[in-house]
C-alpha cells in the first residue's frame, strides 16, 4: 500500500511562486495523471514528490511517512523521465540493474529481476545493446525496465511518451495501462496531451499555474468541468465557448440566450448569479447537432470542413463568436453552406464570469 | 554535365589547398630540412654546404667506441627525465584539474570569482611563472624557506631548484599549478554537457556523491578527459621553456628539447642536433600512436 498525501504545498522558483497550497489525496495502486498546460507546475509536482525538487511548505507523505526531507533514494519510488535518461555508457541490462547494484542484491536476485522486467517489457534480445543502439521506443522500454527492476511502490512519470511518434504513442499507452493492472503499483503520471489523462487514468488532476482546478475521474471532469478552465482542456477539439445572458431563473434552471437568436433553460444553478448578468455557455462539438431539432439552436456560414473520416468538423462563425460543431463522417456540407446548429439543454455548461461552473 | 556529387568533390578539394599548403611549408619542409640536416656534418663553418655523412649523427662504431645521439646517456637520461616529467606532471594536472573543475560546479555566489580564479595561473607567461617560483624556493631569502624554517622542519634553507633530489619535483609542481586550468576549463566543458536527467535518474536509482562521480560523471567526462591528456602529454613531452627557465644546464632535469637545443646552439653541432631533434620527434610520435590507439580517442564517437 502506498498511499500519497500532499498537505499545502508550496513550491517558489525565486520570486516565482509555482505550486501554492496544492493538496491533493493519491490512493494507493491508483493510476493519478496530473494534465495542464506548459508552465502549470504538474512536472514541478512530480518533481517534489520524486525528491529531485525541495518544498517550501507544506509537507508530503508516502505510506503515511513524511518525506520532505528524504533523498529520492529512499522514497521508494521510480521514476520514468521525459528524455529517458538512460545511462549512455551502460548496457541495457546494467540500465536496469544500476538501482539493484547500488542496492547490493546478490547477482542471482539483479539477474532475475532484470530478465523478468525485460520479459514483461519484450526487450530480451536488446539486454547487451547500449542506448544509442535503440529507437525511441525501444528506450523508452528500457527506462521503465529501470523503474520496475527496483519494484518500487510508487512509479512516477514524466511526459514519458512525448518523444515517440503518434503511432508508438498510442501503442505505449495502451501497454502502460496493461503495466499498471499487471504491477498494481500506485503510478502518478504528468503530462500535457489530455488524450493520454483521459485514457489512462483513474483519476486525473488539472493543474492550472500552480493550483488544482479540478480533480476527479475522466467523466467526471468531461461531464462536469468545475470551471471553464477544465471545460477547455478536456475534450478535443475543445469544448465551445459562447457571450451569452442570463434571462430569467427558476428553482432547477437557468434561462440564457444564443447570440440574441434564440434561448434555452439550462438546468444549472448558480446561487450567486441573477437576471441580466453574462455568462459564457460551453458545449462541446460533439453534443452540437447539426440540422436537427435541438431545445436552442442559430443558424451560420460554413468556413472550413475537416473530415476524418469517422466524423466531420465543421468550422463555423457567427459575430465574431467561433464554434465547432461535430457531424458525420459523410457529410454533405460543404464550405459555404448554411447549416442550422442545435444546442441541447442537457449538454450545456454554464460558467460565471469569473469561469466557475453553475452546478 | 557534372554530376553534383563530382561538384561538391571539385569544391572541396579547392578548399584544401590553402590548408594544405601552409601545412606543407610549416610542418612538412622543416621537418624534412631537419631530417636531411641530421645525415650531414653540419657545424657553424659549414652550414650552407655540409657533407652528407649517412647516419653517423645517431649511432657509429669508430674504433670499438660507439657513438652518435644514440650512444649518448646525457640523450637517454633527457628522455628519461622528459617522460618522467610528463607522466607525474600530466596525472598531477588531470587529478586537479578534475578538481577544479568540479568546485567550478558549485553554484553559489562567488562562481565567478572561483572561475577567473581558477584560470590565472593558465594566462600567466612561463617565464613569470618560472622567475615567481624561483624566488619563492630561493634558498636564502625564499618565502618557502622561511616558512620551514620558521616551522622548524628544516634547519636552513635548501636550494630546491638546483638541488638534484628535488628540481624534477619542483618542475613537475610548478607546471601543475601553471597548466592545471587547461585541463580543469576541458573537463568543466564536459560536465556542464552532463544531461541533467541522467544524474537525476542516477539519484531515483540511490546514487550518493560518491556513487554518482564513479559510475555515472567519471565514465561520461572520460573522452573529455582523454582529450585534456593527450593535449597535455604531447605538450609535456616538448616541454622546453620551463626547464630551461628554471635550470638549462642541469642534468638532473634536461628534456629532450633542452639538450636538442643545447647540441645545436650551444656547440653548434647542427647535424648532431638535427638527429638529437628527429629521436625526439620520433619518440613523441611513437607515444603518441600508442596513447591514441589504447585509449580509441580516434573513436570517440563511438565510445558513448
Amino acid at each position: 500500500m502506498a498511499d500519497i498525501n500532499i498537505n499545502t504545498v508550496n513550491k517558489y522558483f525565486g520570486d516565482v511562486h509555482v505550486i501554492k497550497d496544492v493538496s491533493l489525496d493519491i490512493k494507493s495502486q491508483s493510476f493519478t495523471v496530473l494534465v495542464g498546460p506548459s508552465g502549470c507546475g504538474k512536472s514541478t509536482m512530480l518533481r517534489m514528490i520524486a525528491g529531485l525538487e525541495d518544498i517550501n511548505s507544506g509537507t508530503i507523505s508516502i505510506d503515511g511517512q513524511v518525506v520532505n526531507d528524504l533523498p529520492p533514494k529512499q522514497r521508494n519510488i521510480a521514476m520514468v523521465f521525459q528524455s529517458y535518461a538512460l545511462y549512455p555508457h551502460m548496457t541495457v541490462f546494467d540500465n536496469m540493474a544500476f538501482g539493484l547494484k547500488l542496492e547490493k542484491r546478490s547477482k542471482d536476485e539483479i539477474n532475475e529481476r532484470v530478465n523478468e522486467a525485460a520479459r514483461i517489457l519484450q526487450i530480451e534480445d536488446y539486454l547487451q545493446r547500449k542506448p544509442k543502439q535503440l529507437s525511441g521506443g525501444q528506450r523508452q522500454r528500457v527506462a521503465i525496465g529501470r523503474a520496475i527492476t527496483r519494484k518500487p511502490k510508487v512509479f512516477l512519470f514524466d511526459e514519458p511518451l512525448s518523444n515517440l511518434d503518434a503511432a508508438l504513442r498510442v501503442q505505449m499507452r495502451v501497454e502502460l495501462a496493461k503495466l499498471h493492472n499487471e504491477l498494481e503499483a500506485t503510478m502518478i503520471y504528468v503530462t500535457h496531451d489530455q488524450t493520454e489523462a483521459m485514457t489512462l487514468a483513474d483519476d486525473i488532476v488539472v493543474l492550472d499555474t500552480g493550483i488544482v482546478s479540478q480533480k476527479g475521474s475522466p467523466l467526471e471532469l468531461y461531464d462536469r468541468p468545475n470551471n471553464m478552465f477544465v471545460g477547455g482542456f478536456i475534450g478535443s477539439p475543445k469544448m465551445n465557448f459562447i457571450s451569452s445572458k442570463i434571462l430569467s431563473k427558476s428553482s432547477d434552471a437557468t434561462e440564457v440566450d444564443i447570440m440574441g437568436m434564440s434561448k434555452i433553460s439550462v438546468s444549472k444553478m448558480s446561487a450567486s448569479s441573477s437576471e441580466g448578468d453574462s455568462v459564457t455557455l460551453g458545449i462541446r462539438p460533439e453534443h452540437l447537432i447539426v440540422n436537427g431539432d435541438a431545445d436552442g439552436s442559430w443558424e451560420s456560414k460554413v468556413f472550413v470542413v475537416e473530415k476524418l473520416g469517422d466524423v466531420t468538423y465543421l468550422y463555423l462563425e457567427k459575430d465574431g463568436e467561433p464554434l465547432v460543431a461535430e457531424t458525420e463522417g459523410h457529410s454533405e456540407i460543404k464550405v459555404g453552406d448554411t447549416v442550422k446548429v442545435g444546442f441541447p439543454a442537457g449538454r450545456c455548461q454554464l460558467f460565471d464570469s469569473s469561469g466557475q461552473a453553475f452546478k | 554535365m557534372k554530376s553534383v556529387s563530382q561538384l561538391r568533390k571539385r569544391t572541396a578539394l579547392i578548399f584544401l589547398i590553402p590548408v594544405t599548403i601552409v601545412l606543407l611549408s610549416s610542418a612538412l619542409y622543416p621537418l624534412i630540412s631537419t631530417l636531411y640536416l641530421s645525415l650531414t656534418d653540419a657545424e657553424l663553418e659549414n652550414f650552407l654546404d655540409p657533407n652528407y655523412v649517412g647516419f653517423i649523427n645517431y649511432l657509429e662504431n669508430y674504433e670499438g667506441m660507439w657513438y652518435g645521439v644514440l650512444a649518448d646517456s646525457l640523450f637517454w637520461n633527457s628522455v628519461r627525465n622528459t617522460i618522467v616529467f610528463s607522466v607525474f606532471s600530466v596525472s598531477l594536472e588531470v587529478i586537479l584539474g578534475i578538481s577544479f573543475a568540479l568546485i567550478m560546479l558549485i553554484e553559489n555566489k562567488l562562481k565567478w570569482f572561483v572561475r577567473a580564479a581558477v584560470l590565472i595561473p593558465w594566462a600567466i607567461p612561463t617565464i613569470v611563472s618560472a622567475r615567481m617560483f624561483e624566488w619563492m624556493l630561493q634558498d636564502q631569502f625564499g618565502i618557502f624557506n622561511y616558512i620551514l624554517i620558521g616551522m622548524g622542519i628544516i634547519e636552513q634553507g635548501k636550494a630546491w631548484t638546483t638541488d638534484p633530489q628535488t628540481s624534477m619535483i619542483v618542475i613537475i609542481i610548478i607546471d601543475a599549478w601553471k597548466t592545471s586550468p587547461f585541463v580543469a576549463i576541458l573537463v568543466y566543458a564536459g560536465l556542464k554537457a552532463l544531461p541533467n536527467e541522467v544524474l537525476e535518474a542516477g539519484k531515483v536509482d540511490g546514487t550518493n556523491g560518491i556513487t554518482q562521480f564513479y559510475y555515472i560523471i567519471f565514465p561520461l567526462i572520460l573522452p573529455a578527459i582523454a582529450v585534456a591528456i593527450v593535449f597535455r602529454g604531447l605538450d609535456a613531452l616538448r616541454v622546453f621553456d620551463l626547464i630551461y627557465l628554471i635550470n638549462a644546464g642541469s642534468k638532473d632535469i634536461m628534456s629532450m628539447t633542452v639538450y636538442a637545443r643545447r647540441e645545436m646552439f650551444e656547440y653548434s653541432h647542427f647535424g648532431f642536433g638535427a638527429a638529437a631533434s628527429t629521436m625526439l620527434t620520433l619518440i613523441i610520435g611513437v607515444i603518441a600512436v600508442i596513447f591514441i590507439q589504447r585509449t580509441r580517442l580516434h573513436k570517440l564517437d563511438e565510445m558513448e
